[in-house]
């Protein structure tokens, strides 16, 4: 037998990964391991990593402008614990991918933190998204912006489901999608 | 278009970014280990490389990353399934590895002859076959020299090549049958 057949028949028996590594949260766990120290995703991020998914705690700014309004985000601080990711894309646009609403404000510092020097306002309707994927943001009228280009995914298809388990304040399990997105200076 | 200067700490992400794009690799790399759980050590494999970013090689983070997810094997192994990984801060991230299992599905004939290889033998071969790393890249991942290699895999393939083409009652017996998901 030769060295290349040998070579060959190693390679056709090697193990397929059993399932893809990781599936859809390399952001997430990205995001996670660079968090700095005093951060609180640092320690959380530490030697376990059940699911490779950030915990949610209680207590956010998300609050609800009225039943079949939408949802306004404010952005102000938060304590909690963001499970947000924010990527730039080879054409220089910027993707900020958020996979808890409560993670917003953090989401906005860590822009700040970037270079970045806008911040994002996300409106949110209720219902699944008519159109998966993310949301071009637009600037608010009147700001002068000249960052890159912003977008932003909710959830996994921009989808969100909510409820009073995840969000105070807000009553009743619900589906909410991301409307549209402005950006101020 | 024009882009800000990038701060400090965007540098020292980007230059991680380079070293996490290998994060299935090292998954893959776990996984044809037999790790139980090689998401989650390509994971810790990469939180520790954020933590040790300057000794991780420019060039190419695979070798450096091999190590620390071998080791991390091996903490995988020697852990209690009850008690959890081995706390990272005991870890020698220098140290050889240990005897790797095969409880892959394998072909019986090449399990055989790959179990009776010597670990590091068998190591040299799968770095290759399985890994696709270039004997240089496969030697760092080893600590050796890119020439003690090419002696390495050499031998490895002559004695594979000698152990699969014995008759059957010819080969010797695998010292030992990795069990350690069992114990």
């Amino acid at each position: 037998m030769k060295e290349d057949s040998l070579l060959r028949r190693l390679r056709a028996a090697r193990p397929a990964a059993a399932v893809a590594a990781l599936p859809g949260d390399h952001d997430a766990l990205f995001a996670r391991i660079v968090a700095g120290p005093g951060d609180p995703r640092w320690l959380d991020s530490r030697r376990s990593w059940p699911g490779v998914r950030p915990r949610v705690l209680a207590g956010s700014t998300v609050g609800l402008a009225g039943a079949g309004a939408a949802l306004v985000l404010a952005l102000s601080g938060s304590a909690a614990p963001p499970a947000f990711a924010i990527t730039r894309s080879g054409d220089g646009s910027v993707l900020v991918k958020i996979n808890r609403l409560e993670s917003l404000p953090d989401a906005n510092h860590q822009l700040t933190a970037m270079g970045i020097h806008e911040q994002v306002t996300i409106y949110m309707a209720r219902g699944p998204a008519a159109v998966r994927g993310p949301v071009a943001c637009q600037p608010a009228p009147g700001a002068r912006l000249s960052g890159p280009p912003l977008r932003v995914l909710v959830g996994a298809d921009g989808t969100d489901n909510y409820g009073p388990a995840r969000t105070p304040g807000v009553v009743g399990l619900d589906t909410y999608h991301l409307d549209h997105c402005v950006t101020t200076g | 278009m024009t882009r800000d200067l990038p701060s400090e700490r965007d540098a020292v992400e980007a230059r991680f970014a380079e070293v996490f794009r290998h994060l299935d690799f090292i998954a893959g790399y776990a996984h044809r280990r037999g790790a139980r759980d090689p998401d989650g050590i390509a994971a810790e494999a990469m939180a520790i490389a954020w933590r040790r970013l300057a000794d991780v090689p420019a060039a190419d983070a695979r070798p450096w990353l091999i190590v620390t997810a071998r080791n991390l094997l091996l903490a995988e192994r020697r852990s209690e399934p009850a008690t959890g990984r081995q706390p990272l801060g005991d870890l020698d991230l220098a140290a050889p590895a240990d005897e790797l299992p095969f409880e892959l599905e394998l072909d019986p004939d090449l399990a055989h002859g790959l179990r009776a290889l010597a670990e590091r033998d068998r190591e040299a071969l799968l770095l290759v076959a399985w890994d696709d790393l270039t004997p240089a890249l496969a030697a760092a991942s080893l600590g050796i020299s890119p020439t003690a290699f090419r002696v390495r895999l050499h031998r490895a393939r002559r004695r594979l090549r000698d152990l699969l083409t014995r008759p059957p009652a010819a080969r010797p017996v695998a010292a030992r049958q990795p069990d350690w998901r069992q114990a």
